[in-house]
């Protein structure tokens, strides 16, 4: 009786420290109104500067085959979905050591992962107006209409991404508390994934060696598994043994993110570095 | 008399400038991981674009590729492209990104009851940062010059880094009206984000500006990073001589004085106004 207490009261207070955490989020985000006009404003202006280079390899008649441009788009989608996380962790806790205030974070018992996540809620908000937006100046831009053969299976997909990605953000949290200033390693490890993650090229048109280091990251299932259900294409390898692969390296990738997290939280708190940046 | 006060404001803004460029390079060396991001971005930007296009289309890639570029040198293309990206990006966020981080600090105020000259203050960080990162990124993009132009003319060479600095000038103005936005908004980002991706979308960074819609081509007329990508792919891909009376470095000296003016007097107006009105202190 009192051990299932203590754990819905452990329930609770994460609750709401994850509800504490978004209204933050939120707050700071329609605090500044010029955030959501830049975001409408740059949105189509980056996908012609990124699709641009892309498109002039490919003969001018070309440029609004639909396979291509809908694979372009849920590319930029995940492009969206892991900088948000890697952003989002990554800015939230180089934010807290310039203002002064992670210290005294620290000292709360608040979960450091739900902390650290705070700017993941309003970038979520965003990455799903840019799925509806990017779709609209796709077809103002190109042409091509994007459909999603099965939204179910599309949604679900797209939500174990966001987790995949947030197990990332942490471990890429943790090397910014010890690191301190994450800049540089947030824009390689992003191209890492981009490049090497079937994000815009699938492994199977990859060059060997590239294309097993390719099958060796998790989000190349999940942008497979993400192409599959939008546009109906060939998984690369057994569908379910994929959902597998996917859902298992989530569990790691989370397990292994708080771990991280929590041990080099310890190591800087031995060194007396956590106030330092 | 006079003459005397003008050598000792001169010294005196070297000062600032001396201490400016000692602080920044020591933050740098602190976080020595950004020079390894200065000698990868262009080569990932590159190989990015290259497999993806290269997956895309085949073995003919690289024709449909020269049929709009003139050339089938792509990775040099977009090596080069992506050096003046980086670059303008770092000098045009430099004043801004300086003035923000002392907002944050809670520093900012303190330098304006020191004597010093604010705009020599602000725009001093684009010295040492644009000295090392250029520095850096010349160092690492010219073994993939060497290698992919074949033959690399010294005097070329020359030229390109001479275009560099003088691109700087320009996007130091549009820098300091970055300034002076952060200065009137606060949370600048956003404004800034704006700026800077009209400014790629309109440098030509990674495609001819002939892909773009007539109108378009007529507002890149105004923006600098197009005339230091073209002459750069002009010296080093495609090994043309560029003449000091070229129509393009012409239009960087009058885009200089433009932006410089406006650059200025926009931010002057707006810090006199943020302090009558005692905004300097809030963020």
């Amino acid at each position: 009786m009192l051990g299932e207490l203590v754990r819905f009261q452990s329930i609770r207070s994460r609750l709401l420290e994850v509800y504490a955490s978004a209204y933050a989020s939120m707050k700071i985000y329609f605090r500044y109104p010029m955030w959501f006009i830049s975001d409408i404003v740059t949105t189509p202006l980056w996908i012609v500067i990124i699709f641009m280079p892309i498109l002039l390899f490919l003969p001018e008649s070309e440029w609004r085959n639909p396979e291509i441009i809908e694979a372009m788009y849920w590319g930029m989608i995940f492009l969206d979905l892991i900088s948000l996380t890697l952003w989002g962790i990554g800015m939230s806790i180089r934010r807290e050591q310039q203002q002064g205030t992670i210290e005294y974070l620290f000292i709360t018992n608040a979960s450091r992962a739900v902390i650290f996540s705070n700017r993941v809620f309003s970038r979520i908000l965003s990455l799903l107006m840019d799925v509806a937006y990017i779709a609209l100046i796709i077809n103002l831009i190109f042409g091509v209409s994007i459909t999603i053969v099965n939204p179910i299976e599309l949604f679900v997909y797209l939500a174990i991404s966001v987790l995949l990605a947030l197990g990332l953000g942490m471990m890429y949290g943790a090397v910014v508390l010890y690191l301190k200033n994450p800049g540089a390693l947030n824009n390689i490890l992003q191209f890492i994934i981009l490049g090497l993650g079937g994000i815009f090229i699938p492994p199977s048109r990859m060059p060997y060696p590239l294309n097993i280091v390719s099958l060796a990251i998790p989000f190349s299932y999940a942008i497979d598994l993400v192409r599959n259900a939008a546009m109906g294409t060939q998984t690369m390898i057994d569908k379910n043994l994929e959902i597998f692969i996917l859902l298992v390296s989530t569990m790691a990738s989370i397990i292994t993110g708080r771990y991280i997290l929590s041990k080099l939280e310890e190591v800087n708190k031995r060194s007396g570095k956590l106030g330092t940046y | 008399m006079r003459r005397r006060s003008i050598v000792r404001e001169l010294q005196n803004n070297l000062l600032v400038v001396w201490a400016v460029f000692v602080r920044d390079i020591t933050f740098w060396l602190r976080y020595p991981s950004w020079i390894f991001t200065f000698i990868a971005l262009p080569y990932m930007f590159s190989g990015l674009f290259y497999g993806m296009g290269y997956a895309l289309a085949g073995p003919s890639s690289l024709k449909n590729f020269a049929s709009k570029t003139g050339t089938e040198n792509a990775f040099l293309y977009y090596t080069i492209g992506s050096f003046i990206l980086l670059f303008t990006e770092l000098v045009l966020s430099d004043v801004s990104a300086s003035i923000r981080s002392e907002q944050l600090r809670g520093t900012f105020e303190i330098n304006y009851v020191t004597p010093t000259n604010k705009l020599v203050l602000w725009s001093a960080p684009v010295i040492p940062h644009g000295l090392m990162s250029s520095g850096i990124m010349i160092a690492s993009t010219l073994p993939v010059v060497i290698i992919e132009a074949g033959k690399l003319d010294p005097v070329n060479f020359f030229i390109a880094v001479m275009v560099l600095f003088l691109g700087i000038l320009p996007l130091l103005g549009l820098g300091m009206v970055m300034a002076a936005l952060t200065m009137r908004f606060k949370e600048p980002w956003a404004v800034i984000n704006m700026v800077r991706v009209i400014l790629y979308l309109l440098s030509g960074i990674y495609y001819p500006l002939t892909v773009l819609p007539e109108y378009l081509r007529y507002m890149a007329v105004v923006v600098p990073p197009n005339y230091m990508v073209d002459i750069l792919r002009d010296l080093l891909i495609f090994q043309r001589k560029v003449i000091l009376s070229d129509y393009r470095i012409l239009a960087l000296f009058i885009l200089s004085s433009i932006y410089l003016i406006l650059g200025f007097s926009l931010y002057r107006r707006w810090e006199q106004n943020a302090r009558r009105t005692g905004e300097i202190s809030k963020y």
